[in-house]
């Protein structure tokens, strides 16, 4: 090569998908392909145009394939824009006018299907707002995908039969272009449009692609073969990488890769002491989609599922369908996992628009959760049915929010009975073996926990809430947030009763408040007989790998010297002089003697 | 023929999702079903010509239907619009 040595170029963008990637550019333009203009004899109009509706019906396949797939990886919600797609393929406005321009002009198919295509762009690159970009593309996914099939049959030609491992660049890559790349081959991936959460990102994650989105192809001095570095962590792309940029991103992926594997291999293990005590670990998720991440970190189930997320932005309320849509996806994802479904745990700091929740003087003591729910009837009543139908196709619990006294639980099985009955003479199947279980957050519930506890059939811990009631310390207010302590013994003796109580009635008990993801609090827990942590999905493998290398006698005794001690400070230097050491060596935390966190 | 004047009240206006709801409503009935926005007519049966009346929220949209079915294709339009379009 002679002339200059080409400029080394850093292009920043968005991170889209985690990882690095190394190697030559392949550059993507489906737009820009090249469609030829024939002429066909008249007496082969009626072969073009049955090999126009081939094309369309086979992309109605591929397109249905997709949207299967994509709902069943990443939700129905976002599988649903296909069903517009499979309208568009349909469209008399396309077709008809392709038909005709076939028969009258005696056009080739291709052809006259990217004509039509073009120039209803056209009248969209003419229309005012914001739908202009999303429509362009819909069209162009389409329309790609027709061209293609109709190109195929011909030349048996593709663009995505990548011959060599390349990181693809694109303006705007679709979801169903992504997904037939070959993805041995493909090391990563840039796109112009789209951000983290477009389609193409997610499934770039759930492929495990590295991807960066908003790179810019027009006016790139790029040519096809040249290196190109992707740090799809960072976001960014290096053009003509310097000899040392390599060396570091070769060193860079050989870390991704082998603390990929490190965690891969815990997440196969199981969460068990070194004397064979089995912790449970599970997850707190608020949102659907979240259940990817909870399955990529093996957790055991989904130990809270925050149901009022789905009531949380929106002005109306969900209908039972979509509850009852939403409830299934989980439980069907996570199966034959268990899933944890708390009812609607509105007010706090979490208002429902469409119950019209006004500001109260002191909310976490105020109109919320379960108290909502028992003055809201018919809102309930929708939410219990669309979970118990949900229940008939995998493994769901039920678990109500701010227990505080018996006749809550009492009343609230009533409403559950009765949405019993209402199914049974409806005819419609659920799992009348249902575990339900109750959140004990409420310091008169861990007083009554004993007669509670013949109320249900499992407990689970609301650390939270609990530490703000017995210390009455508004959790939401800074001027107070050093008082805020969850090594209270007040609070380690109220946590040991309930355990005791469950374990007296044997039922289960979880912790699933912040605590059980806290690495000094779990050793405690685990000390102290909890079957159950539940976590954000991020900190589980640290979890399990603590679990792992810690005995159940020696927590249990630590658990003991806790429970005798009496100030939040003893409390927090013991476990801090027992454990700081030991939990930095295994890299769970980065000083030994930081002080517990406010978890 | 009925018809009714109709806003777009959810928050992303007619993209291609609600788009795909109406035309899906739309096919249902016998009757034709026409929106009609700015002057520009759309046959409701066909995506692309929802897709082009760009209806950003806010919107307000004629809606005419006609044919034997012509009330029970209006009623199920104007419930779809109502409920922002089930699921935006």
């Amino acid at each position: 090569m002679s002339g200059p040595k080409p400029k080394r170029v850093v292009l920043q963008g968005v991170p889209a998908s985690p990882g690095f990637a190394i190697g030559p550019a392949y550059l993507l333009h489906p737009e820009d392909r090249i469609v030829k203009k024939r002429v066909i004899p008249p007496e082969k109009v009626e072969q073009e145009v049955a090999r126009l509706k081939r094309a369309l019906d086979k992309a109605h396949k591929e397109i249905l394939g997709i949207k299967t797939r994509i709902s069943g990886d990443v939700g129905e919600y976002e599988a649903r824009i296909f069903d517009s797609h499979m309208m568009m393929l349909q469209d008399v406005e396309i077709v008809d006018a392709v038909i005709k321009d076939i028969h009258e002009n005696l056009h080739n198919a291709e052809y006259a299907y990217s004509a039509r295509i073009n120039s209803l762009a056209e009248r969209f690159e003419n229309m005012s707002g914001g739908f202009l970009k999303d429509h362009m593309s819909d069209l162009r996914d389409v329309a790609t995908r027709v061209i293609d099939i109709l190109m195929l049959s011909e030349n048996n030609l593709s663009y995505l039969d990548v011959p060599e491992p390349v990181i693809v660049m694109s303006r705007n890559l679709t979801p169903s272009v992504l997904s037939q790349f070959n993805r041995k081959n493909t090391l990563g991936l840039t796109t112009e449009v789209g951000g983290k959460t477009s389609h193409v990102s997610i499934l770039a994650r759930s492929l495990e692609i590295p991807a960066v989105s908003g790179i810019s192809l027009s006016g790139l001095d790029i040519e096809p073969g040249q290196t190109v570095i992707l740090d799809g962590t960072a976001g960014f792309i290096i053009l003509n990488p310097s000899l040392r940029d390599i060396k570091e991103y070769e060193i860079k992926k050989a870390a991704f890769f082998a603390m990929e594997r490190e965690l891969s291999t815990l997440r196969d293990l199981e969460p068990v002491t070194t004397d064979g005590k089995y912790i449970e670990l599970s997850a707190n998720i608020e949102l659907p989609i979240e259940v990817e991440s909870v399955l990529q970190y093996g957790a055991d189930s989904v130990g809270l599922y925050r149901s009022e997320f789905l009531f949380l932005t929106r002005e109306d309320m969900p209908s039972e369908e979509e509850q009852y849509q939403a409830y299934k996806y989980i439980g069907e994802r996570m199966s034959p996992r268990a899933v944890t479904i708390r009812t609607m745990d509105a007010g706090g700091d979490k208002l429902v628009p469409a119950l019209k929740m006004a500001g109260e003087l002191n909310p976490y003591m105020g109109w919320r959760s379960i108290r909502v729910c028992l003055d809201n009837r018919d809102i309930f009543k929708t939410q219990l049915r669309a979970v118990m139908r949900a229940t008939a196709y995998s493994n769901i619990r039920l678990m109500f929010p701010m227990i505080s006294n018996l006749w809550e639980i009492r009343e609230t099985k009533k409403i559950l009975d009765e949405v019993r009955r209402e199914l049974d003479r409806d005819g419609i199947a659920y799992n009348a073996q249902l575990e339900i279980g109750c959140m004990v957050e409420v310091p008169s519930a861990v007083v009554m926990a004993d007669e509670l506890a013949r109320e249900v059939d499992f407990f689970s811990i609301g650390t939270n809430d609990l530490i703000q009631f017995t210390l009455a310390v508004d959790r939401a207010n800074e001027r107070i947030a050093e008082l805020f302590e969850p090594n209270s013994p007040a609070v380690w003796r109220q946590i040991k009763s309930v355990i005791e109580v469950a374990r007296r009635h044997g039922i289960q008990v979880c912790v699933c408040g912040e605590m059980a993801g806290d690495p000094f609090a779990a050793i405690v827990l685990i000390g102290m007989g909890i079957d159950e942590l539940s976590m954000g999905p991020g900190v589980l493998l640290e979890m399990k790998k603590l679990i792992r290398s810690t005995s159940f006698e020696e927590a249990r005794v630590c658990s003991e010297d806790v429970l005798k001690l009496t100030t939040a400070d003893e409390i927090g230097s013991y476990l801090r002089d027992r454990y700081g050491a030991k939990l930095a060596d295994l890299g769970i935390i980065k000083f030994p003697g930081k002080t517990p966190s406010h978890f | 023929m009925v018809t009714i004047e109709l806003t777009v009240i959810n928050d992303s206006g007619i993209h291609a999702r609600p788009a795909a709801l109406i035309v899906e409503t739309a096919t249902k009935y016998k009757s034709n079903v026409i929106f009609i926005k700015d002057g520009m007519r759309a046959n409701a049966k066909s995506i692309m010509n929802i897709m082009l009346l760009a209806a950003e929220p806010g919107a307000v949209i004629r809606v005419e239907t006609e044919g034997p079915d012509e009330a029970e294709a209006l009623a199920a339009i104007e419930a779809l619009f109502l409920s922002r379009f089930k699921y935006d």
